[in-house]
């Protein structure tokens, strides 16, 4: 084994998004980072694009994979308001739906690994 | 004594490039289909290797912060701010070091970096992993922009108490497999879900973050 040296890119990325009308979207990018971090709006790599998809008053639903069995990848979604708040702090409080969570595991991968450095624990 | 420690990988935003393919729409799902009894989708977190978001930005814009005021305070209490301003740098440089995976690219964690860690439990001599099955952890996130959330630490267990090391023994491999065999954890996500995404014209923003487990 060599060194560690970095994280594994994620590659090849790709994806299906669903709106509850029944229409559904590819996904599709080349990653050659770690971590992909996309704001879900036209310019997230869906085609047709994302407010098409889902539009005002409707939901949808993304299933997100890597086509190689390698790829071990977990994910989270964080919500936020992306209009202008109101002026009143209570508004906003009350409004804004903050948080996020994990996403769900479909399925699962057996072949992913990562290599970590060996060394005692430094304490203090 | 057991004891665990983490190393991170700092990820910026890259440029995407988008490949798009409408025959994508209608994919199969690859992978192996998880089990019922399997705890790869309980995301609750409890066992060795704790994988989560962080925002490691934040981190060092706190530690810089913390820096900028002991600076500007030291001439009253030079004893003690001098010990608190060399515990902040070596924090930020725990992290730095992790960023850089084994102090070996110097890549130093800036303003405006996103990254995630990956924590496992480790002997606390000799610093090979251990079955200690009981990690916990959560991240509070807080982006710049209107994102701020607690999303909790994926947990996945390791299998066996044997490890899978380098001849010289400075590397250890984790297979997240989920077979019984040395240095085995068990299977992570090749094929992620969310449900319930809203409009983004109904005033809500929906910020989607994935992180590929792996590296060497």
């Amino acid at each position: 084994m060599r060194p560690t040296k970095t994280a594994a890119l994620l590659g090849n990325f790709k994806g299906s998004l669903f709106s509850d009308l029944g229409a559904s979207a590819a996904i599709g990018t080349a990653l050659g980072t770690p971590q992909f971090v996309a704001e879900l709006n036209d310019g997230f790599p869906a085609v047709p694009n994302f407010s098409s998809m889902v539009p005002a008053g409707h939901t949808g639903s993304m299933k997100l994979f890597s086509p190689s069995d390698i790829v071990g990848v977990f994910g989270a979604v964080l919500y936020g308001q992306s209009g202008k708040p109101g002026k009143k702090i209570k508004d906003r409080k009350v409004r804004r739906p903050d948080g996020g969570v994990n996403m769900r595991t479909l399925t699962t991968t057996q072949s992913a690994s990562i290599v970590i450095p060996v060394r005692p624990a430094i304490c203090n | 004594m057991q004891r665990f420690r983490g190393f991170a990988a700092s990820i910026l935003f890259a440029a995407i490039t988008i490949l798009t393919d409408p025959a994508l729409s209608g994919a199969a799902d690859p992978g192996t289909v998880i089990p019922t009894s399997s705890e790869a989708s309980d995301q609750e977190a409890r066992s060795g290797a704790d994988l989560q978001p962080l925002q490691l930005w934040k981190e060092a814009r706190h530690a810089h912060q913390r820096d900028e005021r002991q600076r500007s305070h030291r001439w009253r209490r030079p004893n003690v701010l001098r010990r608190r301003h060399d515990r902040s740098r070596e924090r930020q440089g725990r992290l730095s070091r992790a960023a850089a995976d084994g102090e070996h690219q110097g890549i130093a964690v800036s303003p405006n970096q996103t990254g995630y860690v990956v924590a496992v439990a480790i002997d606390f001599d000799t610093g090979v992993p251990l079955d200690f099955n009981f990690l916990s952890g959560q991240a509070a996130v807080v982006l710049p922009n209107k994102y701020r959330a607690t999303i909790p630490a994926i947990a996945l267990a390791k299998l066996t108490a044997d490890n899978v090391l380098s001849d010289d023994g400075t590397l250890a491999a984790l297979f997240l497999a989920g077979t019984p065999e040395a240095g085995s954890y068990s299977t992570v996500a090749r094929v992620l879900q969310v449900t319930d995404i809203p409009s983004a014209q109904d005033r809500t923003a929906t910020l989607v973050v994935v992180n590929r487990i792996g590296g060497a």
